[in-house]
């Protein structure tokens, strides 16, 4: 599947400094690891040290947020868009 | 006498340029990333430390200060390294999802870098020393130190296990040493296979029999080149050693002694640096572990010769300040006459061009002070 995931602006300038980047993959777990062997710094920030997507990373896709437990099963169909966001706390 | 200070902040790196270390420019990069450590490696390039609850630990290097470009490796546990359950507890308030509980054992921070004989280190919480031969490209445990026989027994500190220090002898390259809290001071004189407890003569942090590990070591500092002189601030206290760690020996005379919670009496505080040309140690006493400010708001720098005696020196300080000095926020520049900088956790930095003799505030409104380094142009 191909997909575009939208980079927080805090991400953007490690991979080409735009907010939208292509991706394939069947699930968000997957179009993730895809972005993350595409761009090794990025991939970093991505998944953590077993693979996983970053715990505290939430992606909304389809009008629902996704935690990161919940990537490896939320499959994707082509033409989507994953919005890449990150839990808050105060300042 | 040109410096440039990369100031490390939760919310970027201030970098603060002077040519006569009396006026100084400022600018803010990194913006958004927590930059908790820097360094520079033997070509002149500064390399950043930086961690993200979010986006996690990541390195960046720069030739100017001012462009920063993320190295594609970082210091990374094994997946089959176990984790510490009691510092997963306490960095968990910034697990959102909990998966750090009971789990493996992750790199949350980089809490100091050094570079030494061609190779670059970086202690992390949890606990761990990772070295780098090619200049950032790529990372490797010292399993020897990672881990270390007494590793079950170590013990966090509050703000987690990190190994927050690390020191090298310019003479030998086999030989090393690294702090954590709360296990202790180690060194290797093998080239870090194998490493020995350095704590005789420190008392541990909540134990009341001496023991081989345990101590709450917050910071220790010495002249690379006169490496087994060292000066190693305590949470129980200051202390030297002249045999490269293998004794301590409490020397406070002149310094603020305040009751820790426990009621032990001693000067507590977090940073320490040393300025090689003299050999003089640098501390910043904070009243007691239960107030972790100044006594009575006084923002004091104490200078000793040889740690014998210490001297205060406020000139320039303010007087109403309760605030803390945290161990990683004090450097010096090694000129001559020796500059030393600090930073608070209330985000002003604070210079001196004289050797502590007289201080002005050099930067203000940033965040907390995590982390100063000053590297001379």
């Amino acid at each position: 599947m191909s997909v575009r995931v939208q980079m927080p602006p805090i991400l953007r300038p490690i991979a080409g400094g735009e907010r939208w980047m292509d991706a394939e993959g069947a699930t968000i777990a997957a179009v993730l690891a895809d972005l993350a062997k595409k761009h090794p710094a990025l991939g970093l920030h991505l998944l953590d040290e077993h693979g996983a997507v970053r715990r505290n990373i939430v992606c909304l896709h389809d009008g629902q947020a996704v935690r990161s437990k919940e990537a490896a099963t939320r499959a994707v169909r082509s033409g989507d868009d994953i919005v890449l966001t990150n839990a808050l706390a105060g300042g | 006498m040109a410096v440039s200070l990369v100031v490390g902040t939760p919310k970027g790196a201030a970098i603060l340029t002077s040519k006569d270390r009396k006026s100084w420019s400022e600018n803010f990069v990194l913006q958004g990333w927590p930059v908790t450590a820097s360094a520079r490696d033997d070509k002149g390039r500064i390399y950043a430390a930086v961690n993200s609850p979010n986006y996690g630990v990541a390195l960046f290097v720069s030739d100017d200060l001012q462009n920063w470009k993320q190295l594609e490796s970082a210091p990374r546990y094994k997946p089959e390294d176990r984790g510490n359950p009691e510092h997963h507890r306490i960095v968990s308030q910034m697990d959102f999802e909990g998966v750090l509980k009971g789990g493996g054992r992750f790199v949350d921070q980089i809490w100091t870098m050094h570079w030494a004989h061609g190779a670059l280190y970086a202690g992390v919480s949890e606990a761990g020393l990772f070295v780098s031969r090619d200049y950032g490209a790529s990372w490797q445990p010292v399993d020897g130190f990672n881990n270390h026989p007494t590793r079950d027994s170590w013990v966090p500190g509050f703000g987690g296990l990190g190994a927050h220090t690390i020191l090298s002898d310019a003479n030998n390259p086999n030989r090393m040493w690294v702090g954590v809290s709360a296990a202790g001071f180690f060194r290797t004189d093998d080239g870090g296979r194998t490493w020995a407890p350095k704590n005789k003569g420190v008392d541990p942090a909540v134990e009341a029999a001496p023991a081989t590990t345990g101590q709450c070591v917050h910071h220790v500092a010495h002249d690379p080149a006169n490496a087994d002189l060292m000066f190693r601030q305590e949470h129980r206290g200051v202390h030297r050693s002249d045999d490269g760690g293998d004794t301590w020996r409490v020397m406070e005379d002149g310094l603020p002694v305040a009751e820790l919670s426990d009621g032990h009496r001693c000067s507590f505080g977090f940073a320490m640096v040393v300025d090689r040309k003299t050999g003089k140690p640098f501390v910043v006493p904070l009243n007691g572990d239960n107030f972790r400010f100044p006594r009575d708001g006084q923002l004091a720098v104490y200078r000793s010769d040889d740690g014998r005696s210490w001297t205060a020196h406020t000139s320039g300080l303010p007087g109403k300040c309760y605030t803390a000095i945290l161990r990683g926020s004090m450097a010096a520049d090694q000129l001559d006459p020796g500059g030393i900088y600090f930073g608070t956790a209330s985000g002003a930095i604070y210079g001196s061009a004289d050797l502590g003799e007289s201080w002005r505030e050099i930067a203000t409104g940033l965040p907390r002070i995590l982390s100063v380094e000053a590297y001379p142009a």
